[in-house]
């Protein structure tokens, strides 16, 4: 399990939310899958992350578990991160849209949503260089 | 990464042609026998059939399921699945997933689990032929972290497991290889392994090697570009000191041997394939591969040799 924290893709989130609060407060079933962040930007969007050691693909999974039940509950998620040390050999499948904020891509092409929602794919590298820039 | 079993075809006499069906089948009865090694803990309450992935986020395409109701595949289940899967059309078999979904129980503790069979052939090239895993939940975040939580645990779920299976030949497909890993999957990944079995020492030297190229520096990937990685493994099995070197270095980062009819690898601590990797890689691979003509030697001389020969007019 990655250790990481939001992602400050629109700068640094004002509302953080973990697994345990999601439970609590949100009232997610601690039986499914749940990803491990739930946030809100400054600029009014709320994001779901997960930051994963093992797969995408069941990164992907425990996003899709968490908005479908975010949204039964009334939440709001408008957009979906994934960390990763790497993408290993799944890098196959995936390509990643730099231009517009590593936007997750299969390889057709085709963007990757989750219940409707966007993903964007991120491993520490581009944090950094992302800071660098001053994008962040 | 979990646990992660390749299979390959059987190249033996007996049968070289086995038609797509028959190789699923196989595929598809070796995946159910995994679950039922770990029937103890793998509670299993539902198979699903999928086409191209296993979720419709990303593009799969879901050709069918069925609930079951003894938490483990029964031989009639078995016989259920094959049946749907036999009413497939070939293109929909040829690219078919299955999954066995339920929970992981132990010690109290129940997690989502699932043993995935890949017989799409970009799907199987990504997560092996069959894979055994747990999503994250609590302090665990891979099937791996509960089959290593205890000396007997590991011993009843990795290396009975390796007893049974290492010799896995039906036929039409054997086994290939077998890891037990942590992260992200592949050979790339080489430093997150615990136990992996292999059909021989060479297979684990060129994993190491393409694990080093696909991390490594560009200067490391420019400089390997001309040779192939067979090549290199060969060269330096044929070489004696490496082989003393290559069990030096087993010895001090606690891996342990342990011959299956193949050979299996059994790191004893977490870090034993890590630091093995770097033995390896920093002490042997990369002065061997810096001692190499570069590629821009070698391509010279194919111009030299070219614009030097006569005989062409």
């Amino acid at each position: 399990m990655l250790d990481e924290p939001p992602v400050p893709l629109h700068g640094d989130p004002d509302e953080v939310y973990d697994k345990q609060d999601m439970i609590a407060k949100f009232g997610l079933d601690p039986d499914q899958k749940i990803a491990d962040w739930y946030f809100h930007y400054t600029n009014c969007l709320f994001a779901v992350q997960e930051s994963k050691g093992g797969y995408l693909r069941d990164g992907i999974a425990q996003l899709e578990s968490t908005i479908l039940q975010l949204k039964q509950k009334g939440r709001k998620v408008h957009l979906a991160v994934v960390f990763m040390e790497r993408l290993g050999r799944e890098k196959q499948l995936y390509d990643i849209d730099r231009d517009r904020d590593n936007t997750l891509l299969r390889k057709s092409g085709k963007e990757v949503k989750v219940e409707g929602v966007g993903v964007h794919f991120f491993v520490r590298n581009d944090i950094r260089e992302l800071r660098a820039r001053g994008r962040l | 990464m979990g646990l992660s079993i390749t299979l390959e075809r059987h190249r033996g006499t007996e049968r070289e042609f086995v038609s797509i069906s028959d190789q699923i089948r196989s595929r598809v009865g070796f995946g159910i026998k995994v679950s039922r090694f770990y029937e103890a803990h793998f509670r299993v309450k539902r198979m699903e059939i999928w086409k191209y992935a296993t979720l419709k986020e990303l593009e799969g395409i879901p050709l069918g399921g069925l609930e079951l109701s003894e938490n483990f595949v029964t031989r009639d289940n078995e016989e259920q699945l094959l049946t749907k899967l036999g009413e497939l059309t070939v293109v929909d078999l040829f690219f078919s997933i299955v999954r066995l979904l339920g929970t992981w129980e132990n010690d109290g503790l129940s997690h989502e689990a699932y043993v995935s069979i890949s017989n799409s052939p970009s799907w199987a090239r990504v997560y092996g032929d069959v894979e055994v895993n747990v999503y994250p939940k609590g302090s665990i975040a891979d099937i791996v972290d509960i089959f290593y939580a205890s000396k007997t645990m590991k011993e009843r779920l990795v290396d009975f497991f390796l007893d049974s299976f290492g010799g896995f030949d039906d036929g039409i497909f054997k086994v290939k290889g077998i890891y037990f890993a942590l992260g992200v999957p592949a050979a790339e990944d080489f430093d997150l392994w615990r136990t992996a079995f292999m059909s021989s020492e060479t297979k684990l030297l060129e994993d190491a090697i393409t694990a080093m190229k696909a991390t490594g520096d560009e200067d490391i990937r420019r400089w390997l570009s001309p040779y192939s990685v067979a090549f290199l493994v060969r060269n330096l099995r044929e070489t004696p000191r490496f082989e003393t070197t290559l069990h030096k270095f087993f010895e001090e980062n606690r891996i342990f041997e342990k011959e299956i009819g193949s050979v299996g690898y059994i790191g004893e601590r977490p870090e034993s394939f890590r630091e093995f990797f770097t033995d390896l890689t920093e002490k042997v691979l990369k002065p061997v591969i810096r001692s190499l003509p570069p590629e821009t030697d070698i391509a010279s001389r194919i111009r030299n040799t070219v614009e030097r020969q006569t005989t062409l007019g």
